[in-house]
């Protein structure tokens, strides 16, 4: 008996421990931010950083409210809420919004991480050091950059969801697979980049954009993904546009899907591939290393033109075109990324591992050494059909 | 003195959590520091460590069945010299299992209850352990083996799921980090193995007491394994972010990618390694006790339970004063001592009695 008393007894503290203890802390007691959006004040005081979070207000986040009448369902959406606070450091910027908080700051579910424009250009390494260290952020939250005034971003409006943080995760989360023209990129990517050496972080980036070329409202702005900005180091360099950063994406690895539209005597053809190869080797001439990239497309003929029985030949004729057409394309890219002085394609990171003889050279000075060196690309794309389509549709008038 | 006989399965879950189980929050991060790239390879050193350790715990096992590793060790090289390398093997063990107290306390409060005193998180830690060392060894060995399958299962079920992160140029090129490192980066973990001693203890209990050294093995085989594919995920998913991060297991957890079905993985890591702890503490603080009681030459374990208990809890919290001090301790100091304790004195146990010719 005194045994079972005992057992019994040392059961007790044990359910002090999913019960939480000292820490304590009721769902309705948190806020629960969604985004958080770094920056610098326009103010001209350049040792001023500016955190402002975006959450959902919590009255609202009750769900669906029944009408008087009991009969019709009206639903009640979460209403979005952005707030910013200023401090010297990140710490006291978020410091000074806990203490007016009613409610306890929770990033764990965080979801996105905002770099304004001004403060990636002067550099991100202190931010993403702040969140390595802070508890409860996520190596997975996806990394956006602000091109433009955050305040702009802020009282933008979602279009599809009901926070705009929800909205622009909803958005990275349906590009994977589909290859389009962005790619999301996390704090884990972000601060890999940032340390090692021949690799470059990059982000996809956003801007408010306004659908009512009158209005002056922001609140008439959604945002919407442009492309990808580049950083060299931890400092922001560039942006790639929508086309270019397919491309990026392309050499990267990490897109199968894209579009090539070309014209040949003034006709019209577009190309999408829906499967892509990309081998990257590395050839060492007189000491000094070529990079090559072979890239195999697959893909259907989406939209012609003219009116063609597409034979063979000329089947061949028009992957010849398309495989010079993307060549072209893709160098374009590669380099864009030169002129910025970005090896957000991991050029560095590939000789490093390839050749790491070579690269224990050209580590000391990669920088001044990156846009010298020789990139090739070979493009075999291939079309492997005419889509759900065999002839188009010519007006018999024409005929 | 105890008449239960543990089982293949129960001694390998056993063993199995009683290294892994501090080993998974701090090793990674020792390894990290030396060879971010090559970590794998110091898995290849530690299996090796603790298989040739788990044949000489084998040949000790097979030389002196059913005999208690504290009573054949004064048999072997004389009373003073038994009892003196005995009593410092239990302050060794003492100040060890204050060491992954503080480490499994430090992972509930960073993770779980960062408001929470240190001391009542240790006290509610320690309590199951305590009341399962003391019910004695059946107790261990049964709740091991309903921890062992479950929990495996669960990290190889966690792994896959993040296969899709995994870059394997973060790996390249391979041995870059220098031989030198690899080694560096292997000693702790050869500490860890070191573990794999605490069969000698146990093996009076087990059922096929000539297969200690299969058992040692197979234990080892399988933890080298998951050290192995440890190494490779951390560095694979976080290339040189890993040697950032505080606990790069927890965090590798964390950044499985939210699924609908699932949205967050965290807790079953902390499940895992409340559940594995828990067999690893009550391990060490079953052996400190036996040890202790045999050595004082008290016919049972239990009086010693609470006193241990409560002589741990309060000396614990001095004995690490921050996260960082205890990964450098571990890194630069713990394996200058435990190598050559773990490693060498089963060794000599093994040794005299050879040349003197005594058999149990």
């Amino acid at each position: 008996m005194a045994k079972k008393v005992l057992v019994l007894l040392a059961i007790i503290p044990l359910l002090l421990l999913p019960g939480g203890c000292w820490d304590r802390r009721e769902t309705e007691d948190l806020l629960l931010v969604d985004s958080i959006v770094f920056g610098k004040p326009n103010t001209g005081d350049t040792g001023q950083y500016r955190v402002s979070f975006i959450t959902t207000r919590p009255s609202s986040g009750g769900g669906e409210q029944m009408g008087a009448s009991g009969e019709e369902g009206t639903a009640q959406a979460a209403t979005q809420w952005e707030v910013s606070s200023y401090g010297t450091t990140l710490e006291e910027a978020i410091r000074k919004f806990s203490i007016r908080s009613p409610r306890y700051v929770y990033l764990a579910h965080n979801r996105i991480i905002m770099f304004e424009e001004g403060l990636a250009k002067e550099g991100i390494s202190q931010a993403v050091d702040f969140l390595l260290r802070a508890r409860g952020t996520r190596l997975r939250n996806y990394v956006l950059i602000v091109k433009g005034d955050t305040p702009d971003l802020l009282t933008s409006s979602p279009q599809f969801e009901d926070t705009l943080a929800g909205e622009l995760y909803s958005i990275l989360e349906t590009s994977v697979g589909e290859g389009d023209y962005y790619y999301p990129s996390d704090l884990n990517i972000i601060a890999q980049g940032i340390l090692t050496n021949g690799l470059d972080p990059w982000a996809p980036f956003i801007e408010t954009f306004s659908t009512d070329q009158a209005s002056d409202s922001s609140a008439d702005q959604p945002v919407i993904i442009r492309g990808t900005a580049l950083f060299k180091a931890d400092r922001l360099v560039g942006y790639l546009d929508a086309e270019e950063t397919q491309r990026f994406l392309l050499l990267k690895g990490l897109s199968n899907a894209g579009y090539y539209d070309i014209e040949i005597n003034g006709r019209k053809l577009s190309y999408r591939y829906e499967q892509a190869k990309v081998r990257r080797r590395l050839t060492v001439e007189d000491g000094r290393v070529n990079v090559s990239f072979d890239v195999t497309l697959k893909g259907l003929l989406e939209e012609i033109h003219f009116y063609s029985n597409l034979s063979k030949t000329e089947i061949a004729s028009l992957e010849k075109s398309l495989s010079a057409k993307a060549e072209a394309a893709l160098l374009g890219t590669v380099n864009r990324c030169k002129e910025l002085g970005s090896d957000a394609l991991g050029i560095g990171r590939l000789i490093h591992s390839r050749k790491p003889e070579i690269w224990k050279e050209y580590s000391k000075n990669w920088y001044s050494i990156y846009p010298e060196i020789g990139i090739e690309i070979n493009v075999k794309a291939q079309i492997a059909g005419t889509a759900l389509g065999t002839k188009p549709i010519v007006p018999k008038i024409s005929e | 003195m105890q008449k239960y006989g543990i089982s293949a399965g129960q001694i390998i879950g056993m063993m199995f959590w009683t290294i892994m189980g501090t080993a998974v929050i701090s090793l990674p991060v020792t390894i990290g520091l030396h060879a971010p790239r090559d970590a794998w390879a110091a898995a290849v050193l530690f299996t090796i460590g603790g298989m040739a350790l788990g044949l000489i715990v084998g040949a000790l096992a097979n030389r002196f069945p059913r005999k208690d590793f504290v009573v054949y060790t004064q048999q072997v090289l004389g009373t003073f010299i038994g009892k003196l390398l005995i009593l410092v093997f239990l302050v060794w063990l003492f100040h060890t299992i204050g060491l992954v107290l503080w480490q499994i306390t430090n992972f509930v409060k960073l993770s779980l209850l960062p408001e929470t005193p240190i001391a009542p998180i240790m006290a509610i830690v320690l309590l199951p352990s305590a009341y399962v060392v003391y019910d004695g060894i059946e107790g261990i060995a049964r709740s091991s083996q309903v921890v062992f399958l479950p929990t495996v299962i669960i990290l190889f079920f966690l792994y896959l799921l993040l296969i899709p992160d995994v870059n394997l140029q973060n790996l390249l090129p391979v041995f870059e980090d220098g031989a030198a490192n690899i080694l560096r980066s292997s000693i702790t973990p050869l500490a860890w193995a070191g573990e794999i001693m605490f069969l000698i203890f146990l093996a009076p209990s087990i059922n096929k007491i000539n297969k200690t050294a299969k058992y040692s093995i197979i234990t080892m085989a399988l933890i080298g394994f998951g050290g192995f594919i440890g190494e490779l995920f951390y560095t694979g998913v976080f290339g040189l972010l890993r040697q950032h991060v505080s606990n790069p297991f927890y965090s590798l957890i964390r950044y499985i990618k939210p699924t609908a079905f699932i949205e967050r993985y965290d807790i079953l890591f902390v499940t895992i390694n409340l559940l594995g702890n828990f067999v690893k503490l009550s391990v060490f603080l079953y052996v400190f006790v036996l040890c202790l009681s045999q050595w004082l030459g008290m016919k049972s374990h239990r009086p010693l339970v609470l006193p241990s208990s409560v002589a741990l809890l309060f000396s614990t919290q001095y004995f690490v004063s921050s996260p960082n001090e205890l990964v450098l301790f571990l890194d630069n100091v713990f394996p200058l001592y435990t190598i050559p304790l773990l490693y060498g004195f089963p060794s000599l146990v093994l040794l005299v009695a050879v040349i003197r010719g005594i058999k149990g």
